[in-house]
């Protein structure tokens, strides 16, 4: 169980996050929607350690890793899929997901390649040379390689078409159900959101402002109506 | 024949420079590529890798032992350079440059106390000659040509061919994005500017039988050893090869004709042109 509590973050004066209080319960997908600005990708960089929050407690199965280092929270389990993918372009197909090996060693779990079955023809493929669908495929599959206990995904379906969500959710799905991986979900998708996620909840100027099961959205609820406006 | 006879020392000369050039260059853009530091006590680091041979050789250790001691010793002295100073002014470029200026100064300083301004010299290992195809160079030369390419292909291979190589460009590459996959960012810089110290520390170890040993040796190579990355294309391994093969080779076979001052303007001219060649190609793609 990841427990966030008074989290509190900015840049420089400019205070983003305003006391962010949140449970993500193990192995389930939890979502978080909310409109730009929100500070939802200011809490998955203070999440995964690559911010520093002015306040507040970050617990992970009762251990706090509040302020610890993006690098001791990937070995502690973490695993953070960003907004943009961040995948070395330059870097073959290979080593990006060797990348993903630095947190524990050893060598690619053979799922990682049943789960994505185009990365094994693509490995010797520069990273940039994919398309839009197969870079976040191979994001996804390089933060898997680490298996970790808690994925954070900042808005994986982003400028894809829907095939390629459809298949980030089976992704998602599978991973939850096979490995009991927790997934820490921010998205726009609320088609996405609806289908893989047990609980939703909405970030509003940098607070949680209110939550619901995933499966009782829609976009007509009054839920997404007041704090997305669609 | 009487042409291959001239020249063929002149070129064997000028490949035995570019080679020790290269290795100081490569340390600058370890350094550089990694932590964005622009390190200009680096020539002091090369001097300190001269004058552990000098020391050691005095103290009767063997030559080879004390060329493997030279870049240990400049490796701790890098670590200590890392920890101390270049750390505290992370993400501060301009701060590096001033500090690490200042460090070349007290360096130079700490070297004038401690073995005086004069300059001293160390015995090569053998003063065996090799004759082929009617030749006669220096085996000391040769040696030095060899272990210089070894380590630059090793260095090379490092970041090429094994994970740490991949977590190092990682680090180059994305900073944020490699510390969240794992990679302790901190802990390769600090490993990049002892690598980068210790090359330095491996190229003056290796030149101290063949130059005078003096506390202002470094700058001599410093200078070149920018120029060499300039021309090569900035902070490409590869590249530093190719432009300490310009600025190298250009410095070498043009001191055999024309006076220091002359030899040196041509070198900063080919330099230029070939900042601007490049500069010009990486424009048009």
């Amino acid at each position: 169980m990841l427990e966030i509590r008074d989290l509190r973050a900015g840049y420089g004066q400019s205070m983003v996050l305003n006391g962010v209080n949140l449970d993500i319960a193990h192995g389930t997908v939890t979502a978080l929607l909310g409109r730009n600005g929100m500070g939802k990708t200011t809490l998955c960089r203070v999440l995964i350690g690559l911010l520093p929050m002015t306040s507040g407690t970050i617990t992970l199965d009762n251990d706090s890793i509040s302020h610890m280092a993006p690098h001791r929270l990937a070995r502690r389990g973490l695993a953070y899929v960003p907004q943009g993918r961040s995948i070395f372009a330059r870097f073959t197909v290979q080593e990006n997901l060797d990348l993903g090996l630095s947190a524990r060693g050893g060598r690619i779990p053979p799922h990682i390649f049943e789960w994505f079955p185009m990365l094994a023809e693509l490995r010797g493929r520069r990273a940039g040379t994919l398309s839009g669908g197969e870079q976040q495929m191979l994001a996804l599959a390089r933060a898997l390689v680490a298996e970790p206990s808690l994925l954070i995904l900042d808005e994986p379906s982003e400028g894809l078409q829907p095939s390629r969500v459809t298949a980030i959710g089976d992704v998602l799905l599978r991973i939850v159900a096979d490995k009991r991986v927790t997934v820490f979900l921010v998205e726009q998708n609320l088609a996405l959101v609806r289908r893989v996620a047990a609980i939703t909840a909405f970030l509003v100027d940098g607070v949680i402002a209110g939550g619901a099961a995933g499966r009782d959205l829609s976009p007509q609820s009054p839920l997404i109506q007041r704090y997305l406006g669609l | 024949m009487g042409a291959f006879l001239t020249w063929a020392p002149l070129l064997l000369d000028a490949l035995s420079f570019v080679l020790v050039l290269a290795l100081v260059a490569l340390g600058l853009v370890v350094i550089f590529g990694l932590m964005g530091v622009i390190n200009l006590a680096h020539g002091e680091l090369f001097m300190l890798g001269a004058y552990t041979v000098v020391l050691a050789v005095g103290w009767g250790v063997p030559f080879w032992l004390a060329v493997v001691l030279a870049p240990i010793a400049v490796g701790a002295v890098g670590w200590l350079v890392e920890v101390l100073l270049i750390r505290r002014l992370a993400a501060r470029p301009l701060d590096t440059i001033l500090a690490t200026w200042g460090l070349a100064i007290v360096l130079q300083q700490a070297a004038v106390l401690a073995f005086g301004p004069g300059s001293r010299s160390v015995a090569r290992p053998t003063d065996a000659t090799v004759t082929f195809a009617g030749i006669s160079y220096p085996a000391y030369r040769l040696e030095l040509m060899a272990i210089a390419a070894l380590v630059l292909v090793a260095t090379m291979a490092l970041f090429a061919r094994t994970r740490v190589g991949l977590r190092a460009r990682a680090a180059i590459a994305d900073p944020d994005m490699a510390a969240a996959l794992g990679v302790n960012v901190r802990r390769v810089r600090a490993q990049s500017f002892v690598l980068g110290a210790a090359l330095a520390g491996l190229a003056g170890a290796l030149v101290a039988p063949i130059i005078s040993v003096d506390p202002h040796m470094g700058f001599g190579f410093l200078v070149p050893a920018f120029l060499s990355i300039l021309a090569g294309g900035g902070v490409s391994l590869g590249g530093v090869l190719g432009g300490a093969a310009i600025i190298g080779g250009a410095d070498s076979l043009l001191g055999h004709w024309m006076s220091p001052v002359v030899s040196q303007i041509v070198v900063f001219l080919i330099a230029i042109v070939a900042i601007r060649l490049r500069a010009a190609r990486a424009a048009g793609s």
